[in-house]
């Protein structure tokens, strides 16, 4: 079924160190902006929804939904979704949900991560709580599990090193344009190649960054036949979630995630559009071979030849489909529980024309794809003017 | 703290991992760790096929990284996993050696 | 009559030459090896410990043996290197091994003869039939202080006897069996102490010498044997040079012991390097041999057994892989590589 749900605002933070701000600091900020952005105030909040990975493990606060609806002084039910790296989507996705079924008018989703406090020894152990018990078990990491994949797929498929490199270039060329982007400058394909290894065969520059940062929404379900508005509004016209194994091992095949597969099919029926009217994409870059990864699953190619799809510029500021114009995980950070709500902000940003210097011309239709660990979770949203 | 409970139901399904014999699928090696592992850098991490459908996530030790092969043979055997604090019970665990 | 039924070996595969060793600290490596008679010696891999090298013997010894695990009703564990001072290392092997839980089960702790005690204990629990079969196995991931003499010997491996009475089974039976002890601290480990102390040369004379050669003269007075008798001889190797000395005093030759130096391949693993002294010469012997043998403990004392192989040991040589090969499977590292595997770094 075809949504209609109206963003009515949206904010993200400046993502990156943020050594004076805490969580709810951050949260805070972005939910201001985001009421600011859809001239509204803490009265018209119905429920806030909070994504979120990490704060039980890293600030020890395991009531998040109550500590930020008081953060903000909002007297409303507030409640924290969590789905691993994934739980940005999870969190629209769920506030969807209570627009569809009527029992909230307005609502509020904020997803936030506060990560640079620590140690990367200690959170690339906290991150592998998105894994399953075996795994963290052999010592594994992120960057080992999608290190694994990246091995299938070269196995497989003959992806190269090279083809890897090449997503870290365009995306950080992306953020170069992005002031809000952590990293918000250019590398070349020969710094990605050569820079430190954290597993073969990925690299530090294949990888997304630890980030601070956060992102808000507010969603609104809009009647049918509602009177035309002069304001442009974005809709979200479809909102689907796939799931996959937990355990990498247990699949059929270590080069795909099956769940994007799943979740981009049930997308595109509920929006009602093809491939062909997507203009623009974010989607979870955590590491290069995912993006390569996420447009064979999305279906904008064939499997096994994403590495040269992104190769052929088409993904490319000035290409046909435009694909994390924000700089993606990659180059913009991956502030976990952030991540998926800030897409649907660049997304909608892109689609109102007020993308700034990435801004790609006349789209109409965005997607994003926001992934839970190594895809255990996988949220599509479809963004449509 | 490592917890005891945890390690101990652990230590009760190791005999029927004892001496397999499975061949790797896939394979990487970390050069970072997460807490626990630092002290085991670099280290292979494979997934084994067992056969039967019990394929797992395992560390490959006393193996040379440049010599592995799809479909390498290995064999489990019994080893210390990660590093505990020295107050802490030992974790032992599932990995595999090249045969 | 009681006797070995099975037996099984680990010995890790990472070597580190004596001469790196040296070089590291700048010493002569001609006068080390031609002093210590040995070349290099084993290094485990930092996961390893005495338990996982105890279930990898243990369990080589249960397959070989053929025996199901629930049919053992003791396990010993000998060590100086028991990854606890307090919980069981017999437990956690016995346990991985599929044995249980009705079996008498101990650590022992007596230095380098810490299993041939527990080879003792367990012969009184088989003679005196309160069991069938009896698990035995010495593991050792000996530790030796950075620039310390026995930085150069101090090795892992592991041993696990298989002992049992069924005269179809055994492989070679325990015809003698006493033991010589006394109150002489010539090296010692204090609770909390990461690496051993010793007396240097009092470690030698009054110590490993004055205890094989009082046990070894009693062993041979009680059988009325002599070392003529014997097709080999097995002494405990702390290095090289010390158990050639002993056969010769005793009256031994070199080719009775020859077979038995693992030491030259491997170094000193403690607890384990009598036995698999011991277990390369069964590797090799003829049915109805007799071998002598005498481990020593500093602490100290030393333990004899005669043993007899039987007729089965030579079909039970044809499905074992013999220690002579199992070495063979070696990877050198370098010190550096050698500190960090001992977590000395």
């Amino acid at each position: 079924m075809k949504t209609n749900i109206a963003i009515l605002g949206s904010a993200t933070t400046k993502f990156g160190e943020h050594w004076k701000l805490s969580l709810l600091d951050l949260a805070h900020l972005a939910a201001d902006e985001a009421l600011q952005d859809a001239e509204l105030t803490t009265e018209d909040i119905d429920a806030v929804f909070v994504s979120n990975m990490l704060s039980g493990r890293l600030q020890h606060q395991d009531h998040l939904g109550a500590a930020v609806v008081a953060e903000l002084g909002i007297k409303k039910p507030g409640l924290k979704v969590e789905g691993a790296c994934a739980s940005g989507g999870l969190a629209v996705h769920t506030a969807i949900q209570s627009l569809l079924a009527g029992t909230y008018e307005t609502v509020l989703v904020i997803g936030v991560e506060k990560m640079t406090d620590f140690e990367a020894s200690e959170i690339s152990a906290a991150l592998m709580g998105a894994g399953a018990e075996e795994e963290r078990a052999a010592g594994l990491t992120f960057p080992g599990l999608y290190a694994l994949m990246a091995k299938a797929h070269m196995q497989q498929y003959g992806t190269t090193r090279e083809h890897m490199a090449n997503v870290a270039v365009k995306n950080h060329y992306h953020a170069s344009l992005n002031k809000k982007a952590q990293f918000p400058y250019e590398v070349s394909l020969e710094k990605v190649l050569a820079s430190a290894k954290l597993t073969d065969p990925l690299t530090l520059l294949d990888s997304s960054p630890i980030t601070d940062g956060a992102a808000a929404l507010i969603l609104r379900k809009v009647k049918q036949n509602s009177p035309k508005s002069n304001k442009k509004t974005v809709f979200i016209t479809a909102s689907s979630v796939a799931m996959d194994t937990l355990r990498l091992a247990e699949r059929d095949s270590f080069a795909e995630l099956a769940a994007t597969q799943v979740a981009a099919k049930k997308a595109f029926a509920q929006a009602g559009i093809e491939h062909g009217d997507v203009a623009i994409m974010e989607v979870h870059d955590c590491f290069t071979i995912a993006e390569i990864m996420a447009m064979e699953d999305l279906g904008f190619c064939k499997k096994g030849e994403g590495g040269d799809y992104i190769l052929s510029g088409e993904t490319r500021l000035g290409g046909k489909r435009p694909v994390n114009t924000s700089g993606g995980l990659k180059a913009c950070g991956h502030p976990v529980g952030a991540t998926g709500v800030k897409q649907i902000v660049e997304i909608r940003d892109q689609l109102l024309g007020r993308g700034g210097e990435k801004q790609v011309k006349g789209a109409k239709v965005g997607l994003t794809q926001n992934v839970g660990g190594i895809g255990a979770t996988v949220v599509v949203h479809i963004l449509q003017l | 703290m490592n917890n005891v409970v945890s390690a101990w139901r652990k230590t009760k399904t190791l005999p029927a991992e004892l001496g397999k014999k499975g061949r790797m699928l896939v394979w990487t090696r970390l050069f970072i760790a997460p807490k626990g592992y630092e002290r085991d850098v670099p280290y292979v991490v494979a997934i084994v096929d067992f056969g039967e459908g019990d394929r797992q996530t395992l560390q490959v030790v006393d193996c040379d990284f440049d010599k592995l092969h799809i479909g390498q043979e290995v064999i489990t055997t019994i080893r210390r996993i990660g590093t505990v604090d020295a107050a802490d019970i030992i974790n032992y665990g599932v990995k595999v050696k090249p045969l | 009559m009681t006797g070995i039924i099975s037996y099984g070996t680990y010995v890790p595969q990472y070597r580190i030459k004596i001469s790196e060793i040296a070089g590291a600290w700048q010493k002569d490596t001609q006068e080390i090896t031609s002093a210590l008679r040995i070349v290099e010696k084993s290094v485990p891999n930092n996961d390893e410990d005495a338990i996982t090298m105890g279930i990898e013997a243990g369990m080589e010894a249960l397959r070989a043996g053929n025996i199901d695990p629930k049919q053992i009703q003791s396990v010993f564990v000998g060590s100086e290197s028991h990854p606890y001072t307090v919980n069981p290392s017999s437990s956690t092997i016995a346990e991985i091994l599929g044995i249980g839980p009705d079996y008498f089960a101990a650590d022992l702790e007596f230095a380098c003869k810490a299993a041939t005690a527990g080879v003792g204990v367990t012969c009184g629990l088989l003679d005196s039939n309160k069991i069938d079969y009896g698990l035995v196995i010495g593991s050792d991931t000996a530790q030796a202080k950075p620039s310390d003499v026995i930085e150069f010997t101090a090795a892992s491996a592991s041993v696990a006897l298989l002992l049992g009475k069924s005269s179809e089974k055994t492989i070679a039976d325990v015809k003698e069996m006493s033991s010589f002890t006394s109150d002489t601290p010539d090296f010692w480990r204090r609770d909390g102490s990461r690496f051993p102390s010793h007396a240097g040369r009092f470690t030698g004379e009054p110590a490993y010498f004055h205890h094989i050669l009082h046990e070894a003269k009693k062993l041979l007075l009680e059988s009325k044997l002599a070392p003529t008798d014997f097709a080999y001889c097995v002494f405990h190797m702390p290095n090289g040079k010390f158990p050639q000395v002993i056969a010769k005093k005793l009256g031994f030759t070199q080719e009775q012991l020859k077979p038995s130096l693992t030491v030259e391949s491997i170094g000193n693993p403690y607890s384990a390097a009598a036995l698999l002294g011991l277990s390369a010469v069964l590797d090799i012997a003829k049915p109805k041999e007799k071998i002598f043998f005498v481990s020593y403990g500093s602490g100290a004392g030393s333990d004899g057994f005669i043993f007899e192989t039987t007729k089965q040991i030579t079909k039970w040589q044809k499905l074992h892989t013999p220690f002579a090969k199992k070495v063979k499977k070696k990877e050198y590292i370098g010190y550096v590589e050698y500190l960090k595997k001992m977590k000395n770094l």
